[in-house]
């Protein structure tokens, strides 16, 4: 209960973010050998005079929050976890990993039906049944010589890509405590999926909590390491892990056909 | 006598300047320019630190001559660069390709034999621009990569990398436009050069672990 009202006082928060949503670019295509749209290398030129800025209303809520994370992760968290990584072994550590990614399946379950992916839907249920009978998710038993009939993108397989599929933009950018960045729409999602979470419906929250940091801890070298990548050789890291941030983000954009006017 | 001789002059600066047209495709140009540089990576020299230093200036050599870096410094300002004097400009791009050099070098150590392949381009109307796009094997998962390319001296050059969807040059133009709001070129020019040897403290560092 608690936790839906907290998510709700978020959304509610975030509510004047849902104002400034964008609007979606042209579509791509990027096919073999395929011809540009006119203006598809024009925002490389160096003498392009029409630059827009990126959407970041929240930006004195998102800048200290930035320096937060920035202190958790790499001052706290990346020592913690070299540590870590002396006294465990790699195979450790991705089991760990794949355990908490078997987790989430209920999570991608859920938003392969909204998005209307029933072949996503399908892989997962059986990627479930695989990984949790031969190994409880310790183990990835499911990818091995693996050639899936549908292309497998578990990453799309999140509430805030349900809503972009659903013509949702993604509106400002927006720094999550503890999370990272992310959009109002990325952040609204983030806070839905954690309903779906199958892990919070099997133990009491004692055991959730502290489990869910484990596992996220476990892994947190996936998060530094590009986190590194982006900030260390930036003049400002906050404009640069933003832009990488949201380029990303923009250039994994559902397709989704525009409303006719 | 004298007109005959100049036409037949501009006719075979044409002839020849045909002849040199690009005769590489963007997608050879990709392939060769990553297949030389990383073989130079897979040499024992390179993991010898004795001759370390010489591999890493060949490299270099390999990577001026498929990066544009003038191209690159000048595209990352923006509009703002016909505010730069020719001295700054000089300085500027000297000053970014320090930045980018001692910026990657260390990331130069972490290659393991990782592979890149062709998927497909677009090019521009007029032709004489090309994104490529290619995938980056990695040891867990695969990047996409593209390189966006333009013709300069009858060769393809790399103006700018896109890795999974983030453009190199648009990260540090969001950046340095910040800066430019406020300041004057200069002042970006000595934080550039301030980032730079921050750098190259840090790789020294690295070494001597």
């Amino acid at each position: 209960m608690k936790k839906i009202l907290s998510t709700l006082a978020l959304i509610c928060l975030l509510c004047p973010g849902l104002a400034q949503f964008s609007a979606f670019a042209d579509e791509i295509t990027a096919e073999t050998g395929s011809l540009a749209s006119d203006n598809y290398f024009e925002d490389d030129y160096g003498d392009n005079e029409s630059y827009t800025p990126y959407n970041d209303i929240f930006s004195a809520w998102n800048k200290p929050w930035h320096s937060i994370n920035d202190f958790a992760l790499i001052k706290v968290a990346k020592p913690l976890h070299e540590k870590y990584s002396q006294i465990t072994t790699p195979e450790v550590r991705s089991g760990f990993s794949a355990f908490r990614e078997n987790l989430k399946t209920p999570k991608r379950m859920v938003n392969a039906l909204l998005q209307g992916e029933v072949g996503q839907f399908f892989v997962e249920l059986g990627r479930f049944i695989v990984n949790t009978t031969t190994s409880l998710g310790f183990a990835d038993v499911a990818s091995i010589n693996n050639k899936p009939l549908v292309p497998y993108t578990p990453e799309n397989l999140r509430f805030g890509y349900t809503l972009a599929t659903w013509g949702f933009g993604e509106g400002s950018y927006f720094v999550y405590p503890f999370f990272g960045p992310s959009t109002v729409r990325e952040a609204i999602g983030t806070s839905v999926d954690f309903f779906s979470n199958a892990f919070d419906y099997l133990v009491p929250w004692y055991v959730f909590t502290p489990g869910e940091v484990f596992l996220a801890f476990n892994e947190a070298d996936k998060m530094y390491v590009p986190y590194e990548t982006v900030t260390s050789n930036a003049l400002d890291p906050y404009i640069a892990l933003r832009n990488a941030y949201l380029e990303n983000l923009y250039s994994t954009r559902p397709i989704v056909s525009k409303p006719k006017k | 006598m004298y007109k005959t001789l100049l036409s037949f002059l501009f006719v075979l600066t044409l002839s020849v300047s045909t002849a040199f047209a690009v005769s590489v495709t963007p997608k050879q140009r990709v392939e060769d320019g990553s297949a030389r540089i990383f073989n130079l990576l897979l040499q024992e020299e390179f993991q010898n630190p004795q001759t370390r230093p010489e591999v890493l200036k060949e490299i270099e050599t390999e990577l001026i001559s498929f990066f544009d870096f003038e191209e690159f410094a000048t595209r990352t300002v923006g509009p703002k660069w016909r505010q730069f004097t020719p001295d700054q400009k000089t300085r500027f791009t000297d000053a970014f390709t320090e930045l980018l050099r001692n910026s990657y070098i260390n990331t130069l150590n972490s290659y393991n034999g990782e592979t890149l392949s062709y998927v497909g381009e677009i090019r521009s109307k007029d032709g004489n621009k090309v994104e490529v796009h290619t995938l980056f094997k990695g040891q867990e998962k695969d990047y996409p990569v593209s390189f966006r390319m333009l013709v300069k001296n009858d060769n393809w050059y790399v103006y700018d990398v896109i890795i999974e969807g983030i453009s190199m040059i648009k990260n540090y133009r969001e950046q340095f436009h910040d800066i430019l709001i406020k300041a004057e070129p200069e002042e970006l020019i000595t934080r550039i050069r301030e980032k730079a040897k921050e750098k190259k403290e840090e790789t020294i560092k690295n070494e001597k672990k």
